[in-house]
Protein backbone atom coordinates (compact mmCIF):
# COMPACT_ATOMS: atom_id res chain seq x y z
CA UNK A 1 0.00 0.00 0.00
CA UNK A 2 1.49 3.31 -0.86
CA UNK A 3 -0.07 6.28 0.23
CA UNK A 4 0.18 9.76 -2.03
CA UNK A 5 -0.77 13.26 -0.92
CA UNK A 6 0.00 16.25 -3.19
CA UNK A 7 3.50 16.21 -0.83
CA UNK A 8 5.08 12.85 -0.42
CA UNK A 9 5.84 13.19 3.33
CA UNK A 10 4.57 16.36 4.17
CA UNK A 11 5.18 17.06 7.61
CA UNK A 12 2.10 19.31 8.67
CA UNK A 13 3.72 20.43 12.27
CA UNK A 14 6.72 22.03 10.16
CA UNK A 15 4.69 23.71 7.62
CA UNK A 16 2.55 25.30 10.92
CA UNK A 17 5.81 26.21 12.96
CA UNK A 18 7.90 27.99 9.95
CA UNK A 19 4.76 30.15 9.25
CA UNK A 20 6.18 33.09 6.95
CA UNK A 21 3.05 34.71 6.71
CA UNK A 22 2.73 35.31 10.73
CA UNK A 23 2.36 38.69 11.87
CA UNK A 24 0.79 40.29 14.12
CA UNK A 25 -0.49 44.39 14.47
CA UNK A 26 -2.19 44.51 17.37
CA UNK A 27 -2.11 46.85 20.25
CA UNK A 28 -1.27 49.47 17.21
CA UNK A 29 -2.21 52.25 19.82
CA UNK A 30 1.20 51.31 21.57
CA UNK A 31 -1.21 51.92 25.42
CA UNK A 32 1.44 50.56 28.11
CA UNK A 33 0.55 47.25 29.62
CA UNK A 34 -1.92 45.81 26.92
CA UNK A 35 -0.61 42.54 26.04
CA UNK A 36 2.79 43.02 26.93
CA UNK A 37 4.95 40.12 25.82
CA UNK A 38 2.49 38.45 23.71
CA UNK A 39 3.98 38.25 20.34
CA UNK A 40 0.69 36.90 18.64
CA UNK A 41 -2.70 37.75 18.76
CA UNK A 42 -4.40 35.90 18.90
CA UNK A 43 -3.05 32.82 20.30
CA UNK A 44 -4.07 29.69 18.21
CA UNK A 45 -4.55 25.75 18.98
CA UNK A 46 -4.26 23.88 15.34
CA UNK A 47 -6.18 20.21 15.05
CA UNK A 48 -5.54 17.95 12.52
CA UNK A 49 -8.37 15.76 12.09
CA UNK A 50 -9.26 12.83 9.53
CA UNK A 51 -11.16 15.44 6.94
CA UNK A 52 -9.36 18.16 7.70
CA UNK A 53 -8.00 21.21 9.92
CA UNK A 54 -9.48 22.44 13.23
CA UNK A 55 -8.15 26.25 13.89
CA UNK A 56 -9.45 27.57 17.17
CA UNK A 57 -8.31 31.30 18.00
CA UNK A 58 -8.94 32.88 21.15
CA UNK A 59 -10.92 35.94 21.04
CA UNK A 60 -12.71 36.84 24.10
CA UNK A 61 -15.67 39.60 24.06
CA UNK A 62 -15.12 40.09 19.81
CA UNK A 63 -18.12 40.41 17.99
CA UNK A 64 -17.51 37.56 15.55
CA UNK A 65 -19.77 39.35 12.85
CA UNK A 66 -16.98 41.56 12.43
CA UNK A 67 -13.84 38.83 12.16
CA UNK A 68 -12.88 38.27 8.86
CA UNK A 69 -11.89 34.76 8.10
CA UNK A 70 -10.35 34.27 4.24
CA UNK A 71 -9.13 31.15 2.73
CA UNK A 72 -6.74 32.06 -0.72
CA UNK A 73 -3.35 30.85 -1.75
CA UNK A 74 -3.24 28.36 0.54
CA UNK A 75 -3.50 30.28 3.68
CA UNK A 76 -5.99 30.88 6.01
CA UNK A 77 -6.09 34.78 7.39
CA UNK A 78 -8.36 35.75 10.39
CA UNK A 79 -8.21 39.34 10.69
CA UNK A 80 -10.54 42.10 13.01
CA UNK A 81 -10.40 44.34 15.45
CA UNK A 82 -11.07 44.10 19.35
CA UNK A 83 -12.35 46.82 21.51
CA UNK A 84 -12.46 46.37 24.80
CA UNK A 85 -15.32 48.73 25.50
CA UNK A 86 -13.28 50.69 27.78
CA UNK A 87 -14.45 54.41 28.48
CA UNK A 88 -11.03 56.44 27.94
CA UNK A 89 -12.34 58.83 30.38
CA UNK A 90 -10.56 58.99 34.20
CA UNK A 91 -11.07 56.33 36.50
CA UNK A 92 -8.77 53.69 34.76
CA UNK A 93 -7.11 51.94 37.44
CA UNK A 94 -5.75 49.16 35.50
CA UNK A 95 -6.14 48.20 31.64
CA UNK A 96 -4.39 44.83 30.43
CA UNK A 97 -6.55 43.71 28.13
CA UNK A 98 -5.28 43.92 24.46
CA UNK A 99 -7.08 46.25 22.06
CA UNK A 100 -6.80 47.20 18.66
CA UNK A 101 -7.08 45.50 15.43
CA UNK A 102 -5.29 41.58 14.78
CA UNK A 103 -4.30 39.64 11.83
CA UNK A 104 -2.89 35.75 11.82
CA UNK A 105 -2.05 34.03 8.68
CA UNK A 106 -1.52 30.39 8.61
CA UNK A 107 0.17 27.88 5.67
CA UNK A 108 -2.52 25.73 4.78
CA UNK A 109 -0.37 21.94 4.40
CA UNK A 110 -3.31 20.88 1.85
CA UNK A 111 -5.79 22.38 -0.44
CA UNK A 112 -9.11 23.40 1.20
CA UNK A 113 -12.81 22.87 -0.14
CA UNK A 114 -13.53 25.98 0.45
CA UNK A 115 -17.37 25.85 0.15
CA UNK A 116 -16.93 23.79 3.04
CA UNK A 117 -15.17 26.13 5.57
CA UNK A 118 -17.10 26.75 8.46
CA UNK A 119 -16.95 28.85 11.38
CA UNK A 120 -18.60 28.68 15.11
CA UNK A 121 -17.80 31.09 18.25
CA UNK A 122 -18.26 29.85 21.64
CA UNK A 123 -17.17 31.55 25.06
CA UNK A 124 -14.63 33.81 23.22
CA UNK A 125 -13.44 30.80 21.44
CA UNK A 126 -13.52 31.24 17.02
CA UNK A 127 -13.44 27.83 15.75
CA UNK A 128 -12.63 27.47 11.82
CA UNK A 129 -13.21 24.20 10.43
CA UNK A 130 -11.44 23.42 7.02
CA UNK A 131 -12.19 20.29 5.64
CA UNK A 132 -9.84 19.25 2.97
CA UNK A 133 -10.67 18.69 -0.38
CA UNK A 134 -11.55 15.26 -1.67
CA UNK A 135 -9.19 15.09 -4.44
CA UNK A 136 -6.07 16.55 -2.80
CA UNK A 137 -6.91 13.42 0.44
CA UNK A 138 -4.21 10.68 -0.09
CA UNK A 139 -5.64 7.69 -1.73
CA UNK A 140 -4.70 4.23 -1.42
CA UNK A 141 -3.26 2.90 -3.75
CA UNK A 142 -3.33 -1.14 -4.28
CA UNK A 143 -0.56 -3.13 -5.88
CA UNK A 144 -2.13 -5.80 -7.83
CA UNK A 145 0.02 -8.90 -8.04
CA UNK A 146 1.14 -10.38 -11.65
CA UNK B 1 -8.35 57.99 44.59
CA UNK B 2 -8.77 54.88 41.68
CA UNK B 3 -6.37 53.14 43.39
CA UNK B 4 -7.97 52.92 46.73
CA UNK B 5 -11.44 51.84 45.36
CA UNK B 6 -9.67 47.99 43.69
CA UNK B 7 -6.57 46.69 44.25
CA UNK B 8 -5.20 44.16 42.69
CA UNK B 9 -4.09 41.53 45.56
CA UNK B 10 -1.27 39.97 44.18
CA UNK B 11 -0.78 38.18 47.58
CA UNK B 12 -4.44 36.71 47.04
CA UNK B 13 -4.06 35.50 43.73
CA UNK B 14 -0.74 33.82 44.53
CA UNK B 15 -2.67 31.87 47.76
CA UNK B 16 -2.59 27.88 46.25
CA UNK B 17 -5.74 26.24 45.43
CA UNK B 18 -6.46 22.68 47.30
CA UNK B 19 -9.02 21.86 44.44
CA UNK B 20 -6.93 22.52 41.30
CA UNK B 21 -5.04 19.48 40.25
CA UNK B 22 -1.26 20.16 40.20
CA UNK B 23 -1.01 19.72 36.15
CA UNK B 24 -3.22 22.40 35.59
CA UNK B 25 -1.61 25.96 35.46
CA UNK B 26 -3.02 29.07 37.17
CA UNK B 27 -2.98 32.11 35.51
CA UNK B 28 -4.15 35.75 36.01
CA UNK B 29 -6.25 36.71 33.29
CA UNK B 30 -6.69 40.44 31.79
CA UNK B 31 -8.07 42.93 34.14
CA UNK B 32 -9.53 46.15 33.16
CA UNK B 33 -11.01 47.99 36.27
CA UNK B 34 -12.54 51.33 36.06
CA UNK B 35 -13.73 53.64 38.91
CA UNK B 36 -17.15 55.10 37.56
CA UNK B 37 -19.70 57.26 39.04
CA UNK B 38 -21.65 54.63 41.61
CA UNK B 39 -19.76 51.50 41.23
CA UNK B 40 -16.18 50.20 40.55
CA UNK B 41 -16.22 47.87 36.76
CA UNK B 42 -14.19 44.94 36.57
CA UNK B 43 -14.17 43.28 33.33
CA UNK B 44 -12.00 40.20 32.92
CA UNK B 45 -11.00 37.86 29.83
CA UNK B 46 -11.63 34.46 30.24
CA UNK B 47 -11.77 32.43 26.95
CA UNK B 48 -12.90 29.18 27.14
CA UNK B 49 -14.89 29.56 30.73
CA UNK B 50 -18.17 28.63 30.88
CA UNK B 51 -20.97 30.34 33.66
CA UNK B 52 -20.71 26.50 35.05
CA UNK B 53 -17.01 27.10 35.76
CA UNK B 54 -17.02 30.02 36.92
CA UNK B 55 -16.61 31.02 40.95
CA UNK B 56 -16.53 34.78 42.11
CA UNK B 57 -15.88 35.11 45.85
CA UNK B 58 -15.74 37.78 47.87
CA UNK B 59 -13.39 36.75 51.41
CA UNK B 60 -12.25 39.38 54.35
CA UNK B 61 -12.87 42.20 51.72
CA UNK B 62 -10.90 40.57 48.76
CA UNK B 63 -12.84 39.74 45.90
CA UNK B 64 -11.40 36.60 43.35
CA UNK B 65 -12.67 35.72 40.33
CA UNK B 66 -11.38 32.03 39.07
CA UNK B 67 -12.68 30.14 36.52
CA UNK B 68 -11.28 26.97 34.45
CA UNK B 69 -10.82 26.93 30.83
CA UNK B 70 -11.82 24.42 28.78
CA UNK B 71 -10.27 23.23 25.30
CA UNK B 72 -12.47 21.36 23.19
CA UNK B 73 -10.26 18.92 21.10
CA UNK B 74 -12.45 18.16 18.06
CA UNK B 75 -13.30 14.08 17.38
CA UNK B 76 -10.61 12.30 16.21
CA UNK B 77 -8.05 15.46 16.34
CA UNK B 78 -4.15 15.40 16.88
CA UNK B 79 -3.28 19.22 18.38
CA UNK B 80 -0.21 20.04 15.79
CA UNK B 81 0.33 23.95 16.72
CA UNK B 82 -1.00 24.86 21.16
CA UNK B 83 -0.72 28.48 22.17
CA UNK B 84 -3.24 28.16 24.29
CA UNK B 85 -4.53 25.64 26.95
CA UNK B 86 -7.32 24.59 29.15
CA UNK B 87 -5.86 26.97 32.78
CA UNK B 88 -7.04 28.28 35.25
CA UNK B 89 -7.55 31.51 35.62
CA UNK B 90 -7.76 33.17 39.27
CA UNK B 91 -7.73 36.90 39.87
CA UNK B 92 -8.27 38.87 43.50
CA UNK B 93 -9.09 42.41 43.73
CA UNK B 94 -9.06 43.97 47.71
CA UNK B 95 -12.11 45.80 47.59
CA UNK B 96 -12.05 48.96 49.41
CA UNK B 97 -14.49 49.97 52.63
CA UNK B 98 -16.19 52.37 50.15
CA UNK B 99 -17.15 49.41 47.87
CA UNK B 100 -20.18 47.46 48.84
CA UNK B 101 -19.83 43.87 48.45
CA UNK B 102 -23.51 42.85 49.12
CA UNK B 103 -24.52 44.34 45.86
CA UNK B 104 -21.93 43.08 43.14
CA UNK B 105 -23.38 42.32 39.78
CA UNK B 106 -21.79 39.59 37.29
CA UNK B 107 -21.89 39.12 33.70
CA UNK B 108 -20.04 36.08 31.38
CA UNK B 109 -20.54 36.92 27.80
CA UNK B 110 -18.10 35.45 25.01
CA UNK B 111 -15.55 34.93 27.34
CA UNK B 112 -15.76 38.20 28.65
CA UNK B 113 -16.61 38.59 32.68
CA UNK B 114 -18.16 42.01 33.67
CA UNK B 115 -18.01 42.69 37.32
CA UNK B 116 -19.85 45.60 38.92
CA UNK B 117 -19.38 46.55 42.38
CA UNK B 118 -21.03 49.12 43.91
CA UNK B 119 -20.09 52.21 45.88
CA UNK B 120 -21.71 52.58 48.78
CA UNK B 121 -24.20 54.94 49.50
CA UNK B 122 -22.86 57.45 51.49
CA UNK B 123 -19.52 57.17 49.84
CA UNK B 124 -21.07 58.33 46.24
CA UNK B 125 -20.21 61.70 44.85
CA UNK B 126 -23.80 63.57 45.32
CA UNK B 127 -24.88 66.48 44.02
CA UNK B 128 -26.01 69.39 46.50
CA UNK B 129 -28.46 71.39 45.58
CA UNK B 130 -27.63 75.06 47.52
CA UNK B 131 -30.53 77.28 48.08
CA UNK B 132 -30.33 81.00 47.81
CA UNK B 133 -32.27 82.98 49.43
Amino acid sequence: MIMTGNRGTWSLLDDLVSLQGEFNRIFGDGRAGAGVGRALYPPLNVWQTPDGLVVDAELPGVDPAAVEIAVADGQLAISGQRSTGAEPAEGVACRERPEGSFSRTLQLPFRVNQDQVKASYKQGVLRVELPRAEEDKPKKILVQAA
Amino acid sequence: MTQEACVLDRKAEAAPEAETEPWVAVVAPAVDVEDRQDAVHVTVDLPGVDEQALEISVENGVLTLAGKARIEAPAGAERVLGEFDAVVYKRALRLSDRLSAGGITAQLRHGVLRVAIPKREETKARKIAINVN
